[in-house]
């Protein structure tokens, strides 16, 4: 089973940030690990169909997504579809919910995930053959081989899904079972990488990978036609990174990247609506050890991004560059550390606030440790909040951002705990809204949020013996984010907790090992949340508790091991909504054979 | 008999009586629940969370009405409510159905399957015309079998409907309406309006009012041609008046108040404008800035209904004004309310 780790020991993060770190199974995709793991809220319309996450009650567009410190969130609506990100293309993959994360990237306000190949120089030819419930089969196959200075990677992933599992239709007068239509899935890509070590200090690795995802799009329930609502997704991910030891205190990483989305939507009744939108990137960082205690960060980084949509046909572009600088202290005694950075963007040559950050930790006890965070961060508009037209703005200035947060994190011979208490504001927070006059939904600094709240994870190994073992994972978030200013026509929001935002989520992982078997069982617990904007008592969806199980059997042949894994998602068959009128699949079973032929001696 | 075999007699005899006494007053409660104003609430496009709900002046009261009877929400874009042989007909337009309930008990009759369903009238003889986008014809519903008993092409996709002398004037989408004899259920002419048709308003003897708004430029807002209010003179066959508004909308509403002789109309800002038969355009009530008037519904004492769909996202607002022009109630509603109509 693949590692996991809740409270990251091991996580590459300024000081005070907090870290975690997804386990990475082969098949499915970032929605479902985060969904799973992390009691994060995935915002999901059906199962393989648009999935968003809210982080401590912000918005998904204040969660940036990083793939080997890229930035993945569109330009247009500053989303990402976590559902389009296949967890066999990434070999690891984090979340961090640490104020400093706005230094990741712009608009990472709430926090970010980051995903980073790492390439492991092994020969090896490695895959899952998965099928599943309503229509599921998934292949993903790839193949490493290690020519000394030369290390390549392929990897291939095919997915598809009819999804059409019955749900109760409670818009008809006998509550019929139907099955969901339109929502059939098909999802397939490849991934090549290179690293070649030019000598001991130089390093040059390249990653590209394509993938296609069709899907088509199921109404709510209550909607009779279809229309044949319809997406297709073309993506184009291209990275190449120089990694130089200029001295044994300083290093250099050059990146340069482009990216491409290709969005392609289809509707019986409309024409159809073609997005395509590219990033050119460029970026020079450097790390240097001033002395044993002082670790020096800066890089400059240059984005071009690019849009075609309907919504502004002729195009739009924008340049940024940006300049983050960090400086890491660690005490001589090793018991604190303190980091001090910031984050200077600029939007076609005007100067954005800067975003800057400070955090440290001290260690209390050995096995107690403190740490904080405080920072300001921006979110420039998106394209669509720009130019869309009608509607779009171009007086529109960033959302602002200041938070704090602290927290304290124990580790007792097995045993993790962690709690960390946070507070956010965001003002100027972009919002479409009825035009009074004009009746055009129009893009507004219209609303303020302050969001607060409680984290608690925990983590638990015990060793029985050599041959069997118990890992239990636990993790609590308490959101409470409310608006504190809002749209003027709308007061009936003032105060009131974000839709669509639960203020209870809880996520429960055991793990339990006996020789080669492995069974986990993990809970979810979702509370209820809003639909509307003014907290409507009749417009909320209940909380809901889902089980998921897997048992799996692991051996070893030789120099190769396989797995073979039955998994039941739903176990306890409950009904359930994540989105209003968008039913999901009741018990379902999935069952998987992931092998490694090792060719390595 | 014996005596158990009595005692079981009358226990059943007594069960049955109570139990008949509970079920009449819960009728009798249910049928004064229902009475009060019904608020059309179309929901969110593609949401699902139409709503058709009672709001009772007395108690201050508002409840998603069809729901408490049915047990079960309505649809996807609630558009329109007709009351015919009573019964109301709730035409759901992207639920592709009609839900026809009991006036009384707001109960569940049947659903009538239909394309994209708008408006539907009554136009006598148990027949009904309801009118539908994506669909060049009107569709003819048998009012006795709950069930479209014939089509008639009208080479057009239809919208608003007013019947007058046997006719009923279909307002489209091209800046037409089309007229359809009631008894013939056939084609019989068409109108062309000015730019905008949007409603269609009976005026009593011979006349209609369409309210044209004009049209704006979707990219820039901007008004590319002001909105017209015509009146049509069914004897002659003939717009007899054309009257130029000072602005433009999106959809506009308009209703016709008998006692005043006049039309009160919005194009979708927070100002409700007075026109008299005449043609005289004057303010008649001003809403707090910011409100976006969404609908208009009249009754038959002149108390004026506007709805404010507010951000389309939370429980929309209906307020009242009596014949006067002065606010006397407002209440919160479902989300995106566009039409009351008093249930008495």
């Amino acid at each position: 089973m693949a590692p996991f780790e809740l409270i990251s020991s091991k996580a590459n993060s300024s000081a005070g940030a907090l870290k975690i770190n997804l386990p990475l199974p082969y098949s499915g995709s970032i929605a479902d690990v985060i969904g799973s793991y992390s009691a994060l809220f995935v915002k999901s319309y059906s199962p393989g169909n648009l999935a968003t996450t809210s982080m401590r009650g912000m918005g998904a567009q204040h969660t940036a997504v990083l793939w080997n410190g890229i930035n993945l969130q569109s330009m247009m609506n500053s989303n990402i579809d976590l559902n389009l990100l296949p967890v066999f293309f990434f070999d690891q993959a984090a979340i961090e919910t640490g104020a400093n994360a706005a230094s990741a990237a712009n608009g990472a306000l709430a926090g970010a995930i980051y995903l980073n190949n790492l390439p492991r120089k092994l020969n090896k030819t490695y895959g899952e053959i998965l099928s599943g419930s309503f229509g599921l089969n998934s292949l993903a196959l790839g193949s490493s081989y290690n020519f000394g200075k030369l290390f390549l990677n392929s990897r291939f992933i095919n997915r598809t899904a009819l999804n059409n599992f019955e749900y109760v239709n409670y818009f008809s007068a006998n509550k019929p079972i139907e099955r969901l239509r339109n929502s059939g899935f098909k999802q397939s890509g490849f991934m090549q990488e290179l690293d070649f070590d030019i000598n001991s200090n130089h390093s040059v690795y390249v990653n590209y990978w394509y993938i296609q995802t069709d899907r088509d799009l199921p109404p709510a329930m209550g909607i009779a036609n279809t229309y044949n609502e319809h997406q297709d997704d073309y993506s184009h991910k291209f990275i190449v990174k120089h990694n130089g030891a200029l001295s044994s205190k300083i290093n250099l990483i050059n990146k340069a990247a482009f990216i491409n989305e290709q969005i392609n939507y289809y509707h019986d009744l409309l024409l159809p609506a073609f997005n395509d939108a590219s990033t050119w990137l460029a970026e020079s960082q450097l790390n240097w050890k001033l002395s044993p205690l002082i670790e020096f960060s800066s890089s400059l980084n240059y984005t071009l991004q690019e849009a075609k949509t309907d919504g502004y046909h002729l195009g739009k572009q924008r340049h940024l560059i940006s300049l983050w600088q960090n400086i890491n202290y660690t005490s001589k005694n090793k018991r604190s550390r303190v980091s001090i950075g910031s984050r200077q963007l600029m939007v076609n040559g005007n100067m954005v606030p800067a975003s800057p950050d400070l955090g440290f930790e001290f260690k209390i006890y050995s096995n107690l440790k403190w740490k904080s965070n405080l920072a300001a961060g921006y979110r420039i508009p998106s394209f669509n909040d720009l130019y869309w037209q009608a509607g779009g703005n171009t007086e529109l200035k960033p959302e602002i951002s200041k938070k704090a947060e602290s927290s304290l994190e124990l580790n007792v011979s097995g045993f993790k705990f962690a709690t960390t208490g946070f507070l956010h504001h965001v003002n100027d927070w972009i919002l479409w809204t009825p035009d009074p006059v004009s009746q055009i939904w129009k893009a507004n600094n219209a609303k303020s949020v302050r969001s607060s709240g409680l984290e608690l994870s925990t983590e638990y190994r015990y060793k029985f013996s050599n041959w069997h073992d118990l890992k239990f994972f636990g993790r609590y978030q308490f959101v409470r984010s409310i608006n504190t200013q809002v749209y003027s026509h709308d007061s009936t929001a003032l105060g009131k907790q974000l839709f669509y935002t639960p203020v209870n989520t809880a996520s429960l992982q055991a793990q339990y090992r006996i020789k080669s078997f492995f069974l986990n069982i993990g809970m979810n617990y979702t509370g209820s949340v809003f639909t509307t904007a003014d907290n409507a008592i009749d417009n909320q969806l209940p909380a809901y508790v889902l089980f998921n199980s897997t048992l799996a059997y692991a051996f070893n042949f030789k120099n190769h091991s396989g797995e073979l894994s039955i998994k039941v998602l739903n176990l306890t068959n409950k009904t359930y909504q994540v989105m209003e009128n968008r039913p999901m699949p009741l018990r379902n079973f999935q069952i998987a054979f992931k092998f490694n032929i090792n060719y390595d001696k | 008999m014996t005596n158990n075999i009595k005692f079981a007699l009358g226990f059943s005899i007594l069960a049955l009586t109570f139990s008949s006494c509970k079920k009449d007053s819960e009728i009798t409660k249910e049928t004064e629940d229902y009475k009060g104003l019904i608020v059309v609430n179309e929901g969110g496009f593609n949401k699902s969370n139409g709503s058709l709900g009672v709001y009772k002046p007395g108690t201050k009261t508002y409840f998603d009405a069809f729901k408490k009877a049915n047990d079960r929400p309505l649809g996807d874009v609630v558009q329109s409510i007709a009351e015919m042989n009573g019964k109301l007909y709730i035409v759901v337009n992207n639920s592709n159905k009609i839900e026809v309930i009991n006036k009384s008990d707001f109960k569940s009759v049947t659903s009538i399957s239909s394309t994209s369903p708008r408006f539907m009238v009554n136009i006598g003889n148990n027949k009904a015309v309801l009118s539908n986008l994506y669909d060049n014809s009107v569709k003819i519903v048998d009012l006795n079998t709950n069930a479209i008993s014939a089509q008639v092409n009208i080479n057009h996709w239809s919208d608003a409907l007013s019947v007058l002398d046997s006719v009923t004037y279909i307002a489209t989408l091209d800046n037409k309406v089309m007229l359809l004899n009631n008894k013939k259920q056939s084609l019989m002419d068409s109108v062309s309006t000015a730019t905008g048709l949007s409603k269609v308003v009976n005026l009593g003897p011979d006349n209609l009012a369409f309210l044209c708004t004009g049209l704006i430029d979707w990219n820039s807002g901007n008004t590319l041609e002001n909105g017209t209010i015509q009146i049509y003179n069914s004897d002659s066959g003939k717009i007899t008046l054309s009257v130029p508004l000072s602005g433009a909308g999106y959809g506009g509403s308009m209703v016709y108040d008998a006692s005043a002789a006049a039309v009160y109309f919005n194009l979708g800002n927070n100002v409700i404008q007075k026109m008299t038969l005449a043609g005289l355009i004057s303010t008649y009530i001003t809403l707090p800035s910011g409100v976006s008037v969404y609908g208009l519904s009249i009754d038959t004492n002149g108390n004026l209904y506007v709805t404010d769909a507010g951000d389309f996202n939370s429980a929309g607002k209906v307020y009242v004004y009596n014949s006067a022009g002065t606010k006397t109630n407002e209440f919160s509603a479902g989300i995106a309310p566009s039409a009351v109509w008093v249930n008495d």
